[in-house]
Order: C-alpha cells, then sequence, then structure tokens
C-alpha cells in the first residue's frame, strides 16, 4: 500500500466548496447564539470638533432599548491596544465625519436601529481638513523610517541634462475594500474576564491581542473564532473599534450581542486606500537606458495616526538606473486612518510606474516590452542583493507570445472596429515574497485500517482557499488522501499563526503544516527504532505500528538566509481594451496575466486569485472612487450604487499563467503568495491600453467616460 | 416594553415555520434572525448587492427590500432549499463547485439563487438590457445575456469568471 500520491500542484475543488454552495458554511454572524441582544452604532455628523451633549433620553425608552453606550458611560478602553482608527468612545473629540459615537443595544435589530435615529447631538465645530487639493502644500515628511526619502546618485542633474524623459503627476483616489462581508462580531462572555468573539479576522492572533489589550484583558481570555471570512482585502486585518464596541456592548447588557457594521457605516468604521499624487520623472539616453528615476507620492492620514501605503516600492526594484529617488509626503487630514488594501502602495504606485515607463517608450519610439527588457536589473538596485529569483522577462516574452502583441501598432488610434477604438497595453509588477512565523499541529488518528489527520492552526481563509491547500501539503506529506485530513484554522485557541495579509499566508501556513507533517513522520519512525531503506509514510507508520493516536507540533520560521536575497514575485499584464467612440466606455474583453509566484500550490484556487486580482485592477482602472464631500468631510459614495465594482458585465476573458518557478529562498516549499501580485500592473496595462486605443493619457483613476470624450 | 407583533406563517423550502415579528422585519432578517437560515446573507441590506436573493414563487428577489409580512402563502426558497433530500446538489451548485465560482463564498447564496432565478426568467422570453431586438420570440442564451443577467449579484473576490463558466455550463445547454 503506496498512498504517497502527487497531490500538491494538483487542481483540486476546494474542500469547502460544499459548505459555500449549500450556505452551510458560518460567517461570523450565522452562529446560532441564544439570548442574543443587538447592537448598532451611530456615527459622528461633524469631522471635526467636540460633542456639547449627547441627549439619549428618548431612544432608551424606545421600545425594547437595553441600553445606549456613548462616551459618557463607556468603560475606559486603551486606544493604543493594537486596533486600529478611532471611535472608541472614551471622549467627546471628533476627528473625522462618521467616527463611532455610541451604541444602541436593543432586543431586536429593528428596535436598535430605531432608536439609534432619535439620539440627538449637539456639536462644537471646528475647521476640518478634509479637502485634500486645499492642503496638500501641508503635507510635511512621514514619521515612518521605511518612507524616509532614499536617494541614489542625483536625480535632478541627471534629469536635467537627459535627451529624453517625462514628468508626470499621476493620481488615484481614495477606494474602499467593500468585501461582500460587513464587518461584524458576536460578542460572548464566558465569565467578567473571558470573552469568545466571532469576529472575521485576517489575522486571528492579531484580533485576539488588539481586542484584550485594548478591553485589558488577558490574551488567553480573548477567542477569536473565525473559519469563513466574506472578505477583506486588507480591511480584516487590522481590526477596528466595532469589534470592542460589540464587547462592551455584550458586557454592559450582560448578554451575547450581535455588531454589524452596515455597508454605510463601513465606509468611514473600517480604513480605506488613501489618495495618492504621484510625481513620476524617468529620463533616458539615447539608446534607451534609463538614467533617472523618481518616485515622489503626497498622500494623506489620519489626524494623529500615520498609514503611508509604500507607492515607491515597485520603483525601487523594477528598473536599474543610476540616479534614483523615493519620497513621501503626509498632510494629517479628518478622515478615518488609511490602511493595507489589496496591492498596498504597489497596485496605487505600479500604476504610476508603468504608465510613466509606457510614455517615456512612446517617446523614445521604443516597444514598451523592448524598453523594460532594456532596463532589467542585474540586483535588487534598492540593496545591492541578489535576486532570489525573478521572471519579468520571462512573464514579458510569454505574455506577449500569447497575447499576440505583435499586432500591436506603436502608434495609437490605429485599429478601429465599428464603433470603438481598440488598444493594447502591457504593464509589468512585483509583489514581496516572505514567510512569517506560523505553528501548527497536525494528529493522526487509526481506526482499523483507516487513518486520519487533523491539521490545527490560528490561519485563517478569507476566500484565498487556505481550507484546500493545506489539506493538499499534509495530504501529500503525510501519505493520505485528502478526503482523511481535516482543517482547523480560524480559532485563536489553536497554535498561533501569521496572518492572510501581505501575501504571506499561502507560504507561512503551507511551511508550517508541512513542517509538522515531516516531523511527525521522523518522530513516528524513530518510535518504532526500524530503519527503513524507504522513507515509509507517516499513515504507513501509523498502520504498521499499530499506533492508535498520534501527535507533534511545530512552531515553524523563516529560512535564517531569507533576508541575504530580495525575494518577490513578478508579473506582466497585457490588456485588451475596446473603447466606445461616442460615449467613452471601456471594455476589457481580454486579459492575460502572466505571473512568476514560485510553486503554485493549487492551479485551481490560484487562478481564481489571480484573477481576481485582475478584477480589482479594472475596477480601480475604470470605477473606483470614494468622493469626499468638501464642506462636511463625508463620503458622497457610500453605496454599491455609488461605489462602483466590477460587475459581472464588465469582465472579459481573463487569462492566467504562471511561469515555472523553483525558488526555494522564500520558505522551503518554495512558495511565494499570489493574492496581492495578482492586482499589481492591471491598472497600469489598462491604462496603456486605453492610450494606445485612443492617443489620450489619462493620468488620474478611475478612467471614467467623461475623461475619455 | 415590547413593539407590537404581527404572527405570520411563511412557507420555506416546502416546509411551513410560524413567527411572531414587528411588520417591519425584512424577509431577509427572519430568514437569519427568525428562523436560523443563515445561508442567505447580509451583503448591504439596500438592494445593491443581490447576497440575499432567494426564490419566491420561482422568481428571484433581494430578501434585504422584501418585508417578510408580504410573503405569507408564498414559496421561498433559499440556498438551504435547492440540494434535493438525499443531498444531492442541483447541478448548478455542483458547478460552482467545479468552476471554482467563488473565493470567500459570501455572494455564493445569491449568486446560485439568482442564476436560477435568471433562467426561469430568461425562460419565459423577458429581454435584459442587452438583448438584440426586444421583441424576439427567441433570444440566445448568449455570454453577454449570462453576463448582463448576473450583474445585480456583486462579487468583490472577482470569481465572475467562474460564476460565468458554471452558469453557462448548468443552463447553457438546456436553452
Amino acid at each position: 500500500m503506496d498512498d504517497r500520491k502527487k497531490v500538491i500542484g494538483e487542481a483540486l475543488n476546494r474542500i469547502d466548496g460544499l459548505l459555500k454552495v449549500t450556505g452551510a458554511a458560518e460567517y461570523a454572524t450565522d452562529y446560532k447564539i441564544s439570548n442574543l441582544a443587538y447592537a448598532v452604532i451611530f456615527k459622528s455628523e461633524i469631522a471635526a470638533g467636540t460633542i456639547l451633549d449627547i441627549d439619549t433620553s428618548v431612544a432608551e425608552k424606545s421600545p425594547g432599548v437595553l441600553t445606549v453606550i456613548t462616551h459618557k458611560n463607556a468603560p475606559k478602553l486603551n486606544e493604543k491596544g493594537g486596533l486600529r482608527g478611532g471611535g472608541f468612545l472614551q471622549s467627546p473629540n471628533v476627528e473625522y465625519f462618521g467616527q463611532h459615537i455610541g451604541v444602541v443595544v436593543a432586543e431586536s435589530f429593528e428596535q436598535a436601529r430605531n432608536a439609534a435615529g432619535l439620539i440627538k447631538v449637539s456639536y462644537q465645530k471646528t475647521n476640518a481638513k478634509v479637502d485634500f487639493d486645499k492642503h496638500e502644500k501641508e503635507a510635511v515628511a512621514p514619521k515612518d523610517r521605511e518612507k524616509a526619502d532614499a536617494k541614489r546618485g542625483d536625480v535632478d542633474t541627471a534629469f536635467r541634462s537627459a535627451a529624453h524623459k517625462i514628468e508626470a503627476v499621476y493620481d488615484t483616489p481614495i477606494e474602499h475594500h467593500n468585501p461582500m462581508e460587513p464587518h461584524s462580531t458576536i460578542a460572548v462572555w464566558e465569565s467578567p474576564e473571558k470573552l469568545i468573539l466571532y469576529n472575521g479576522s485576517q489575522i486571528v492572533n492579531a484580533a485576539q491581542s488588539g481586542a484584550a489589550q485594548t478591553l485589558g484583558l488577558k490574551p488567553e481570555n480573548v477567542r477569536v473564532i473565525t473559519p469563513h471570512i466574506g472578505g477583506g482585502f486588507g480591511s480584516k486585518g487590522g481590526q477596528w473599534a466595532n469589534v470592542v464596541l460589540a464587547a462592551i456592548a455584550a458586557k454592559m447588557v450582560n448578554r451575547p450581542v450581535k455588531l454589524a457594521l452596515t455597508r454605510q457605516q463601513m465606509f468611514n468604521s473600517v480604513g480605506l486606500r488613501q489618495k495618492n499624487r504621484q510625481k513620476l520623472r524617468l529620463a533616458a539616453d539615447a539608446s534607451g537606458k534609463l538614467i533617472a528615476i523618481s518616485h515622489e507620492t503626497v498622500t494623506h492620514s489620519a489626524i494623529k495616526e500615520e498609514f503611508i501605503e509604500p507607492c515607491g516600492d515597485c520603483t525601487k526594484i523594477m528598473y536599474d538606473s543610476p540616479n534614483s529617488l523615493i519620497s513621501y509626503r503626509n498632510v494629517p487630514m479628518n478622515i478615518i486612518l488609511p490602511t493595507y488594501t489589496r496591492g498596498p502602495g504597489k497596485s496605487t504606485g505600479s500604476f504610476a510606474l508603468e504608465s510613466a515607463i509606457d510614455e517615456l517608450a512612446y517617446q523614445l519610439k521604443i516597444d514598451p516590452i523592448e524598453f523594460r527588457l532594456k532596463n532589467q536589473p542585474a540586483k535588487d538596485p534598492s540593496n545591492g542583493k541578489p535576486f532570489s529569483s525573478r521572471k519579468t522577462v520571462e512573464c514579458l516574452q510569454k505574455g506577449a507570445e500569447i497575447f499576440g502583441w505583435n499586432k500591436r501598432k506603436i502608434e495609437p488610434r490605429q485599429n478601429k472596429q465599428g464603433n470603438y477604438w481598440v488598444g493594447y497595453g502591457v504593464a509589468a509588477g512585483t509583489y514581496p515574497a516572505r514567510q512569517r512565523d506560523t505553528s501548527a499541529i497536525v494528529k493522526l488518528m487509526k481506526n482499523g485500517s483507516d487513518v486520519r489527520a487533523v491539521v490545527e492552526l490560528a490561519a485563517s481563509d478569507l476566500g484565498t482557499g487556505t481550507h484546500t491547500i493545506l489539506a493538499q501539503v499534509a495530504a501529500e506529506t503525510l501519505g493520505l488522501p485528502t478526503e482523511k485530513i481535516a482543517v482547523k484554522i480560524g480559532d485563536s485557541s489553536l497554535p498561533p499563526a501569521a496572518g492572510s495579509v501581505g501575501s504571506v499566508g499561502a507560504s507561512s501556513f503551507a511551511n508550517a503544516v508541512n513542517d509538522a507533517c515531516v516531523k511527525i513522520t521522523d518522530e513516528l519512525i524513530a518510535k518504532s527504532g526500524k530503519q527503513f531503506f524507504v522513507r515509509p509514510t507517516a499513515a504507513q507508520m501509523m498502520i504498521s505500528e499499530n499506533i492508535a493516536e498520534f501527535q507533534t507540533r511545530v512552531d515553524a520560521k523563516p529560512p535564517t538566509n531569507a533576508n541575504d536575497y530580495s525575494a518577490h514575485s513578478f508579473n506582466a499584464n497585457f490588456a485588451e481594451v475596446w473603447v466606445n467612440a461616442s460615449t467613452g466606455m471601456v471594455k476589457i474583453p481580454r486579459f492575460v496575466a502572466v505571473t512568476g509566484a514560485g510553486r503554485i500550490l493549487n492551479p485551481k484556487t490560484s487562478r481564481s486569485q489571480i484573477i481576481g486580482g485582475v478584477i480589482w485592477g479594472v475596477g480601480m482602472a475604470l470605477h473606483e472612487e470614494s468622493i469626499v464631500e468638501p464642506r462636511y468631510g463625508n463620503f458622497i459614495t457610500r453605496s454599491f450604487a455609488d461605489y462602483h465594482i466590477p460587475a459581472n458585465l464588465d469582465i472579459g476573458e481573463i487569462e492566467t499563467i504562471f511561469v515555472d518557478e523553483e525558488d526555494k529562498v522564500p520558505n522551503k516549499l518554495g512558495v511565494k503568495g499570489i493574492g496581492e501580485v495578482g492586482i499589481v500592473g492591471v491598472a497600469g496595462a489598462v491604462a496603456n491600453a486605453i492610450f494606445n486605443a485612443t492617443g489620450k493619457r489619462v493620468r488620474e483613476l478611475p478612467i471614467t467616460p467623461d475623461k475619455l470624450i | 416594553m415590547d413593539t407590537e407583533t404581527v404572527s405570520i406563517n411563511l412557507k420555506i423550502n416546502g416546509t411551513s415555520r410560524n413567527l411572531n415579528i414587528e411588520p417591519r422585519v425584512s424577509l431577509l432578517d427572519a430568514l437569519r434572525e427568525f428562523l436560523g437560515l443563515t445561508g442567505t446573507k447580509k451583503g448591504c441590506n439596500q438592494g445593491a448587492c443581490g447576497a440575499c436573493t432567494v426564490l419566491v414563487n420561482d422568481e428571484r428577489i433581494n430578501s434585504c427590500l422584501a418585508l417578510a409580512v408580504q410573503y405569507e402563502g408564498a414559496e421561498i426558497t433559499t440556498i438551504e432549499g435547492l440540494a434535493e433530500e438525499s443531498g444531492e446538489l442541483h447541478p448548478l451548485q455542483a458547478a460552482f463547485i467545479e468552476n471554482d465560482g467563488f473565493q470567500c463564498g459570501y455572494c455564493t447564496p445569491g449568486q446560485i439563487c439568482s442564476a436560477i432565478g435568471m433562467f426561469n426568467e430568461f425562460q419565459k422570453g423577458l429581454p435584459s438590457a442587452v438583448t438584440p431586438d426586444m421583441k424576439a420570440r427567441e433570444i440566445e442564451f448568449s455570454d453577454d445575456e449570462i453576463r448582463e443577467r448576473m450583474s445585480g449579484n456583486l462579487c468583490r473576490c472577482g470569481a465572475y469568471n467562474g460564476i460565468f463558466d458554471a452558469v453557462r455550463e448548468t443552463f447553457g445547454a438546456t436553452k
């Protein structure tokens, strides 16, 4: 009986698929908890100032209301306890429109919502900074040291004397993550010191420690349960005040409480992708070699807290240049704290960089792929380290072949099909590959000749396919079919794990599970005291040694030499756009994404991940924009009717290709992670294709029809 | 002090269920909070995302925009009621798994119910915004017809290609 089969890398269906198509998968608010009370948050209607008074008397007498919580009666919380943003009800101060200022708890959702509308608030307003254009000049150097000016050579001198150059400003707007599952929590106190939180959390242990520290509890007394998450995209990475407001509400009414943000509330509750104004300067010599790259970003953060997405990150490593400058400037504004959003910095930064590259290639009359190939760095230009692997060239060449790049005309406005201008665009991208500390337990159970395994770790699955890839890794490493593997994740009482953030999930979780399965096999062999010519599987050992139960645990860490290299995924994106000559509407019937992302654990789920990234990029390129009302500081766009994300008809054929790549530097399994890289370069490819189609260079996203007619 | 409730009977997935609810309770909240049928999801509660789609007398509706009390006597089908009692999946459910028509899965119950309702509409000959000839007796079940008719169900993970493939595979041959 040799059950050793190749399972890693097979296109398995998701093991949680059955739960998801039958409605049985439980998300945070799906848990059946008895005696639930319902909480509804109410929010500030000014962007800056002080609450003079909150009159809760009518609301408190409203039917079914159990309590109303405001800064006047909320328990003391540690606002620096590791949760993000504001709205902890600790003072009458207001720093952004829509800051949480209170919570109504009632017997039913309807009663709580109705009572929240009966609250009367009076404010002392102060001047609010909500208009980026107006306050851009007040931008200052960031506190974050990683965002300090990074200079190499002398950009200004090289730029001044260059034969070919472009200087342009690229704007990307505020965007919102908008996962389909609103941020929601059920808080259950088991005892006055012990709390259970059912809460969608990309980093289970961070949600646990953040809630614990904010509430003044021991981390081991807070249990976060989150096996299925309805999307997150960064907004459920760091957790926000709503989680602890559910907890204090439950404490105050001495009952379990469900608190779900509404879609409208999400726009100023759980972070956003900030507006970035990026000035790019690129210069090349007559042969098309870059001699200067400068990427200067101006953005905004919250009044007291700073978060700046790293728009210059791609620019650091994509192209070789003796002179380079990356800088950031920040305006503190009365807008909720920005946070990580899919492909943070890289997706927005690559739009600017890859547009500028396209612009300069056009000026040089060089094919944009050839221009990129001419300027590939031999090693990481930012730190001199060798790349652990870098498939930019292969991605560009393979993509060009599959896409039919040779049919593209270098001059724009050359291809008209009926009433549509047709254009082709290309853009490259990158995202770091890393592994983070993660522990895992593997348990083996034998019943007769039936051997089963359970792997346990506090990992998360926000739709990426974590359940499935971990079953595959365990199955192959233990010598069992995947049906015999149970994957227990999404619970902070399990061994601590990294999060599904920054594309570290797959590498961190899979390597920990692999290590645990290798270790348990070693231990079973050692325990038998026998020598083997061919290494047996753990499953075989359980049977031959007649062991009923066995388990082990590992605390997996990244390889010690990982930092000697610069390790990243790379991609190339190809877009075909059709621009309606009368209306300016853009269609993208065809998109090709070629990715070098190390070992692919499951071609089916990874294809979906890349397609998802592309669709996010299409949203960024054509649809998504959160507009701040400049007088009041609220978002005008705070529903799916106003904040447009791609719908089914907006999406055409998307072909995804992974180039072969073996790279064991970032981690033993050679997994680089693909959640982020899929979006990087997409908006650039679309914008470049639109230029090729129409001759119009749009440097401000989203590229809505009004910008093309 | 309680608010006024009414006693109603809903027929859901072939089973009669009695409940006492306020008239302002949406069908979605009645399913989720009063009847324990949490497969139907709340994505926006304002009729813009489709996550709450259920079938009422074989037609798709946004249950967040419907009051439960309006639906006494109607045949309501939710995601929990699509598979056979034997456990055999509806072909569309199976096709969603096979074509990876989801990632996080939160929009999936709505997508599946919506696609079933969509095909019922199509079979009745109802045109859509992309139907070339509004008066045509026979509408082609084209790729754009599927995409347009499924555009009321948003998927933020971006599983549209898999959703499209699953719908076309299931209903494409039976037009």
